[in-house]
């Protein structure tokens, strides 16, 4: 089958009530990416977790240096994985938070996290832009790290104790994040550490147009949007 | 040679095994020498941190964040644990 044919499958399957084939979407999303063609045309599947409290503190790896990074810091934090610092100064110019994990001199991995109402919109040409309902609900995002670190722990005792802090000197009441379906460690490290689902979101991509698929509580809304809509999520599903 | 702890001290080895398999959600009896992060379900993040928080409890250790960085095995864990567990009871 060829790409336009994959598509059309994709679209098709959309338009079926219930849950959208996971598989059809995984083997797309594939497709598209080993073809080169995304991010022109996308299919990409995730599901939106939300946490309301930190998780337990773990005492383990404490001599990890765990901060919030400032300017001074973009270079470091760009190359744990050949990031541009231009977009790293950018978050921090819109006064995101970028916590760092530090050992010795070296930085060894980073996160980061958006406060609201501002919506989140690096995601808004494939999925939408992000409604944050106030300045105490935060996104949470990108978690850097290389590869050889990503499963020792420092990450987890990284997020651990920033989500505290976001919690406790921030005023975070809840803290939402979005994980492609591909990703099954990331939810199973969220679901760990607090997290619980609270909708799936399928996204098809064309140049020019999008069509989302929100699903949540059982019940389900689409839409088709320019590409670089302002439209944000989650809706009113009421 | 490597792995000779898990027959010098099966003691270690078995609980290491347990904790492993607690933490990260892996069946028991499929966790060896040569288990790593890579190779085995479930063991995240999360799960070294909280195998590496276990074995400081247990065996009274504080294990560096630069030597967890170089245990790479479950094998280098046992091989860690045992070399250190001798280091406390040499100058103890």
């Amino acid at each position: 089958m060829n790409v336009a044919g994959k598509l059309a499958a994709v679209a098709r399957k959309l338009r079926e009530p219930g849950p959208a084939g996971p598989k059809l979407f995984r083997a797309m999303r594939k497709s598209t990416h080993s073809l080169g063609l995304a991010p022109t045309i996308t299919v990409e599947r995730a599901v939106m977790v939300e946490a309301r409290q930190p998780p337990k503190p773990t005492r383990a790896l404490s001599d990890l240096v765990i901060r919030r990074a400032g300017p001074a810091d973009v270079p470091a934090v760009a190359a744990l994985d050949d990031r541009a610092a231009s977009l790293l100064e950018a978050r921090l110019s819109r006064g995101d938070l970028i916590y760092l994990g530090q050992l010795d001199e070296q930085v060894v991995c980073a996160t980061c996290f958006h406060r609201g109402p501002a919506p989140f919109d690096e995601e808004r040409a494939i999925f939408a832009r992000w409604a944050l309902e106030n300045d105490t609900t935060f996104w949470s995002y990108d978690a850097m790290a290389p590869a050889p670190m990503r499963a020792l722990g420092v990450v987890a005792k990284l997020f651990e104790v920033a989500l505290k802090e976001v919690f406790e000197l921030h005023g975070g009441r809840q803290v939402r994040g979005f994980i492609y379906d591909w990703n099954r460690l990331s939810l199973l490290l969220h679901e760990r550490m607090g997290f619980s689902v609270i909708a799936t979101m399928t996204a098809v991509g064309v140049p020019g147009v999008k069509w989302l698929r929100w699903e949540s509580d059982g019940r389900s809304r689409q839409w088709v949007l320019r590409r670089n809509s302002d439209f944000a999520l989650p809706p009113a599903l009421a | 040679m490597r792995y000779d702890y898990f027959m010098a001290d099966a003691a270690i080895a078995a609980r290491l095994r347990e904790l492993l398999a607690f933490y990260s959600g892996a069946p028991e009896a499929t966790l060896r020498p040569d288990s790593t992060p890579q190779n085995t379900e479930g063991w995240d993040s999360l799960a070294n941190l909280n195998l590496m928080a276990a074995l400081e409890s247990e065996y009274g250790l504080t294990i560096a964040t630069r030597d967890v960085l170089k245990l790479r095995s479950l094998g280098d864990i046992g091989e860690y644990v045992q070399a250190n567990i001798a280091g406390k009871d040499r100058t103890g």
